[in-house]
This record gives C-alpha cells, structure tokens and sequence, in this order.
C-alpha cells in the first residue's frame, strides 16, 4: 500500500510540476548567456549526506525550463516542489563553487572514520562536477549548502 | 486530462496522508496522558513475554504507528522531520521579510523549549553516569586505572550541545530540523554530541533517548576513536575478536579495520548502548507491569527499523535485525527483563573480558 502510494504520489507530483511550468518560455526572452540558459534547461544539484541513523538527499533538477525539488528522508520523500527559477539558478552557482573548494578531502581518506560522510553532485549539460568529504570536518560548508537548499523548496515560489 | 490528474492526486494524497501531513496525534498531549505508573512489582512476567524471546526484531519492527510506554512514544518514520518541517515552513510563511538567522532563532526557540532541552540534558548526565559505572565495575584484568581515566576522561569532553540560541548550530543550521543525534570529531579534535530538532518532536521515550544518547556518547569511546587518538587497550581487542567472532561485524573481503565497509565502532556503540538502556529499565521494572516493560524495551530500538533497508546502509551499519535481535535481544540483562532467561548454551555475550 505504501509503495503504491509513493508511485501515486510521485506520478502526480510530476504531473503538477509539469501542469504548473507548462509557460516555460518566459525566461527564453531574457538574455542569459549559453551557461546560464542550460542551467535552466538541463541542470541539478544531487545532495547525499548521511547523518547519525539516517540518510537524507536533496535533489534540485531542471528540465526544459521545469526547476523542481526533492527532499527525502531514508528514501522516503519529505517534501516535493517547484522551485523557484532565478533562485534555483542561483543555487547552482553555490553548489558549483562548493564543489570547486579546494580543501575538500574525501570521506575515505580520513585517519579517523567518518559517521557523516556526504557526497554533492552538480550537472549542467553534459559537465559533472562531485565533491566528497565528510561533514564533520568540512567547517559547516555542506550544512550550509543544504540550509540553502531547504530554504528554497520552502520558500514562497 | 484534468479530471484524471485531480483523481490520482486526491488519492494518492489520501494515501500517503501520514508520509506528507501533520499527524492529528499531539505527541505532547499523548505523553502527558500516560504519566501514571502502575505499582505492581515484579518485572515481566516470563509467561507474558516468552513469545517475544526470539523474535524481539519482529515485534519491534512490524508494528505500525507510534508505540506508548508509561513515558512516551516514538513516532516511526518521518514524523518528526515532517513536523519540523512544518514549524519551518509556517515561520518563513508568516515572516517572508526575515533573514535566515532569524528564521533559525525562531525555529530553536520553537522546537528546543525548556522542558525539552532539560530533558535532554538529563538523559546525557544519566548517561554519563551509567557508562562510568559500567567502567567502574569493570575488573582489574579488562582495564588498569589509568585506561579507565582515560576512557572517561574521553567521554566527559564530549560536549552536549543544544540550542537555542541559534547560534550554537552556527556551523550546522540544518540540523534544526534532523532527526538525528551525533557525536563528532571536529576538525580541531573536539568532541561534541548535537541533537537535531526532528529527534525532540519524534521521540518522547526516555528509554529510546537513553539508547539513542548512549550509543552517540559511545562513540567517543569507541575502538575507532579510541585508535585515532593512537591508543590500544588489550580488552577493546578482546571485545572486537568477540563481535566478529559471533558475526556481529560483517566480515567482508573489502573490510579494514576502522576503515571502509567496517561496522566495529556501530556495533561497540550499540553495545554499550545497550548495556546503559538495560540498566535504565531495570531501575524502571519495580514499577512497570509486563506490558509496559515490553512497550518501554520496544520503543528503547523502535527507530533502528528501516523499511527500506538496503545492502548499501550496512557499510557502518549492521542490519537492524542484528542490531535489535542480537546485539540488543541477546544482552543477558534485556532477556531477563523480558523473562527470556539466559540464551542458548554457549554463546556468551561479548563483554571486555571476552574468550569466547
């Protein structure tokens, strides 16, 4: 029953997202350099991190100009929207460049073991970018990405 | 097309009503109506509980909703990481002109009251308490004073921390809303243990706070940490071989020690963690009657069930069968609360003085 209502819910989550961009050539119109308009074509932001018990996702995706977002709980989704655009854009940025700081040291590197090793995906186009580490020795880097995060599914769109 | 979009989404909204809507149960309102312990003495009854002796997992496990002992429930699931949610989204609803860190403030003012805070910390001192006994009662021959010191040294600078203000989860502002407790090692070598918001709102047991805060306060202690900080102890070797002896490690040909795809420092923290919440409801059994007891041990690992347990969850992890079936069901103490007497012959339960 459960997995029933998870595909249900998944299938009409998508069909509301894509009911609600359905005008998506607005932002055709404004001049946004080749980067900038397959960020809003073609572009996610995948955010794993486990946490004490638990493992959590964030996954912020474009689509043909369709930006929505995910948050899920040990694969069980938690909240599930449209995002807002030029929000969303922005993000990219911020996970880009989290992704690009060069001190980030992978989880398995580590001389002690790492209860909350996190793995953050970014994808424009064809281009991925992964940054690996562990969350207790990042300096609050990825809790502040995913504060982010957070804060824009939750916003007012 | 309308019209079949509108369907699905009524029902797959009626469907997944507990996943994505507040639950009408106030686990507050729930708690304080269970506030009356029963007089009767004895602790379970091993008639009442003989069913449950092998199959502890099972009864944990396939229980739907929120099981209630005389001190709380816990709310399986998402609960309370869909409430904080909600504390979150009301607040940046109401205020849409605030900054993060207000929302933040206002979000730990909300959810880390007083009396939850305090609850908190009484659990950890009750904790810490419990474990340094524990090491106290420990013979010559597992620890020489001096390891002891330094074990307990270890585990009194893990510092607790909680909110409000805000401020204190500068470095982690998204565990307002986790249902998570962990310990970490920072950068600088500190020790800290930090509550996420989800945990207050979820889990109103004292006995699940009790298992959940010892095993993150184990952690600090654990052979891992203990071997980061370049020390060994003959009896943590001793307790190591013994889980792996009676596979409560995953032995694994990728496994190093410590390493990638080892679960030592997870099964030595749910074994202390163990040792600490048996105690607890022993203290607790003189009042409790069977049913409660039962109700009180099962809501001890009610959230180490995972529906969607997976292959790639036990690199750290033993599976939660293990975890609640052997590693918490076979502890010598939780058997005879739950009058299942001592376990089969020869299979000791591992401890730091260990031959196997």
């Amino acid at each position: 029953m459960r997995h029933l209502a998870k595909i249900l819910l998944t299938l009409s989550l998508s069909l509301l997202l894509g009911a609600g961009c359905a005008s998506g050539t607005k932002h055709a119109e404004e001049s946004l350099s080749p980067q900038e308009a397959l960020v809003r074509i073609d572009s996610s932001v995948d955010i794993s991190y486990g946490l004490g018990r638990n493992q959590y996702r964030l996954l912020l995706q474009a689509k043909a100009e369709k930006m929505s977002g995910e948050y899920s709980l040990d694969k069980q989704i938690v909240k599930a929207c449209r995002l807002d655009p030029t929000k969303y854009a922005e993000f990219v940025k911020r996970a880009k460049a989290f992704t690009e700081a060069p001190k980030r040291v992978p989880a398995q590197t580590q001389s002690a073991p790492c209860h909350s090793p996190f793995t953050v995906t970014v994808r424009v186009g064809e281009a991925q970018q992964v940054a690996s580490g562990c969350r207790a020795l990042d300096e609050g880097a990825l809790s502040h990405l995913v504060k982010e995060g957070e804060f824009l599914l939750y916003s007012k769109k | 097309m309308s019209a079949f979009i509108a369907g699905i989404v009524l029902l797959s909204f009626l469907l997944s009503r507990p996943i994505l809507h507040r639950s009408s149960v106030d686990p507050e309102r729930m708690d304080s109506g269970t506030s009356t312990l029963a007089t009767r003495s004895p602790a379970a009854k091993e008639s009442d509980a003989k069913p449950v002796c092998d199959r502890l997992y099972e009864l944990v496990c396939t229980k739907h909703g929120a099981t209630r002992d005389p001190s709380g429930s816990v709310q399986p699931g998402a609960y309370g990481e869909i409430e904080a949610l909600h504390i979150y989204e009301d607040i940046i609803g109401t205020h849409a002109d605030w900054s993060l860190d207000q929302v933040d403030e206002e979000l730990a003012r909300q959810i880390y009251t007083p009396k939850r805070v305090n609850r908190i910390q009484f659990a950890h001192r009750t904790v810490l308490h419990a474990i340094d006994t524990i090491l106290d009662h420990e013979s010559k021959s597992s620890f020489t004073a001096h390891e002891k010191k330094i074990l307990k040294k270890r585990l009194h600078a893990t510092e607790l921390q909680l909110p409000p203000p805000a401020s204190n989860y500068q470095d982690e502002p998204d565990l307002f809303t986790k249902n998570d407790v962990f310990y970490e090692r920072t950068s600088d070598g500190k020790m800290r243990m930090r509550v996420g918001g989800a945990y207050l709102l979820s889990a109103k047991s004292w006995f699940n706070l009790i298992f959940t805060i010892a095993h993150e306060l184990g952690h600090s202690i654990d052979p891992c940490e203990v071997r980061a900080e370049g020390l060994a102890f003959p009896a943590y070797d001793r307790l190591s071989a013994c889980f792996v002896h009676h596979n409560l490690v995953a032995m694994r040909k990728d496994r190093t020690e410590c390493g990638n795809n080892d679960q030592l420092s997870e099964t030595f923290a749910d074994w202390l963690a163990v040792q600490v919440t048996a105690e607890v409801l022993k203290n607790f059994a003189t009042e409790f009657k069977g049913q409660q007891i039962l109700n009180a041990v099962v809501n001890s690992v009610r959230d180490l069930c995972d529906d969607e347990f997976e292959e790639a969850d036990m690199e750290f992890h033993p599976s939660p069968q293990v975890r609640i079936d052997r590693i918490f069901g076979k502890n010598p103490a939780i058997r005879e609360l739950l009058g299942c007497g001592v376990p089969e012959s020869g299979r000791k339960y591992c401890g730091f003085d260990s031959t196997f």
